[in-house]
Parts: C-alpha cells; sequence; structure tokens
C-alpha cells in the first residue's frame, strides 16, 4: 500500500473490529429471517420506520458538525454535534418505550431480539462517543479529537448499514 | 469531497432510503436502499475518515464494503 491509513493504527483497529461485528449480525439476522419471513415482516411493521430515518439525518449531520470541529473551531461544532448525539437517543428510547408499552419484548419474536440487540448495542456506541468526543474535545489537542471523531464517524458508518437491514427490507 | 459536500450527499441519500421505504416494497426496495447504504458508509469512509487521500486503501475498504453489501442483498432476496 502507497501510503498509511489517515489518523491513528488502532483506530483503525478498532473500526473494522466494529464493522466485523455489526457486519455479522446484520448477516445473522437476515439468514434467521429466511426461517420465518413473515413473521419478520409482521415484527417489522411495529418499529418506527420515520422516526429511524430521522434519526439517520440527526446522526449523518452530527457527523458533518464533528468533521467540521477536526478542521475548525472546536467547540461550536462539537456542541451541535452531541446535541444531535442525545436527540438520537432520546428518539431511540422513545421508540423502546412504544414498543414495550405494546408488551414486545426481546422474547416477543426472533426479530426482536435481533432489532434489539443490534439497536441497542449501536446506541451503547452512540453513548460511548458522546463521552470520547466530549473528552477528547476537552484536551484541546488536535491528534485526541481526529482519534474521536474517527470512532463517531464510524458509528455514524455502522448505523447507515443497520437502519436499512433492520427498519426497511 | 468537503465534509459539507459530504453531508449533502448523505442527507439526499438517506431522504431517498426512508422514502423508498415508505413507497416502494419487493426486490427494487432491497436494491435501492441496501444501494445507498453502500454509498452512504463509502461517502463516511471516503470523506470523514479519510480514506480519498489513500486511494489503494479506499479500493481496498470498497471491495469490502461491496462484499458485505452484496451478501445482505442475496440474503434479503432470498
Amino acid at each position: 500500500m502507497s501510503r498509511d491509513l489517515p489518523g491513528e493504527p488502532l483506530i483503525w483497529v478498532l473500526i473494522l473490529s466494529e464493522l466485523a461485528v455489526f457486519g455479522a449480525g446484520l448477516v445473522a439476522f437476515l439468514a434467521v429471517r429466511l426461517t420465518d419471513p413473515a413473521g419478520f415482516l409482521e415484527a417489522q411493521s411495529h418499529l418506527h420506520r420515520l422516526s429511524a430515518g430521522i434519526n439517520t439525518l440527526v446522526l449523518v449531520t452530527s457527523g458533518w458538525f464533528v468533521a467540521r470541529a477536526t478542521q475548525g473551531r472546536i467547540w461550536p461544532n462539537l456542541l451541535p454535534a452531541l446535541a444531535l448525539g442525545a436527540v438520537f437517543l432520546g428518539l431511540k428510547l422513545v421508540e423502546w418505550a412504544d414498543l414495550a408499552s405494546r408488551g414486545i419484548s426481546t422474547e416477543t419474536h426472533a426479530f426482536f431480539t435481533f432489532s434489539y440487540l443490534l439497536t441497542g448495542f449501536h446506541a451503547a456506541h452512540v453513548l460511548a462517543g458522546m463521552v470520547l468526543l466530549a473528552v477528547t474535545g476537552a484536551t484541546g489537542s488536535r491528534p485526541a479529537l481526529e482519534a474521536g471523531a474517527a470512532f463517531w464517524h464510524m458509528v455514524d458508518l455502522v448505523w447507515v448499514l443497520l437502519f436499512p437491514v433492520v427498519y426497511l427490507v | 469531497m468537503s465534509p459539507t459536500r459530504a453531508w449533502t450527499w448523505l442527507l439526499g441519500l438517506s431522504a431517498a432510503s426512508t422514502l423508498a421505504g415508505q413507497g416502494l416494497s419487493g426486490p427494487l426496495l432491497t436494491l435501492t436502499v441496501l444501494g445507498a447504504s453502500f454509498w452512504k458508509a463509502r461517502v463516511i469512509l471516503a470523506a470523514y475518515l479519510g480514506l480519498q487521500r489513500v486511494p489503494g486503501w479506499q479500493r481496498v475498504f470498497d471491495l469490502g464494503l461491496a462484499a458485505l453489501t452484496a451478501v445482505l442483498i442475496v440474503l434479503a432476496l432470498a
């Protein structure tokens, strides 16, 4: 390879590991769906597609602010990015609360076992990413912030792959 | 690609996926939204994670992403 990957090599190990984990989860989800396509389709109809679609716009916009923070002024860009991360988690909590109020849990159907697991694991990464961005932003160090930003973009990347598989197809 | 141009692409592709989810169904929906997710992932890797500066690595990630997307499409259409 003519040049090294940008940024810290360890962050790329993390990115590849996360992509492998979530990629395997999505492949397993669709493989199990083959055993009960009608049940998966019916279960999927209970999810909030529009809310998840809005969350996609929220997350990619937060990624834009984070990219701007690495190139320009840090906090005027990090604060809206963190706020949008909180909006993402808020919408996710509303969706989970609605499903729970209708008695839908991880035990209801295999679809929900996977969807709660995949979206829950991703939401945990969003929360971790917010903490990482706040901590690396507070250091004022550009290399540290770039590592935090790379983690955030990885979270964004996972969501754009996860959203259509769990919510749309 | 600048961050703002990348963001514009991501917004457009995300809106298209959400609208496709409301209006399309079957194989056309699968191909549209998984195709869009492949391009969105490419944009994030290239513009936000900096792979556009290292074309060799970008090709490696493109291949991996294309393979994953192909497997997802095959399973979704099976």
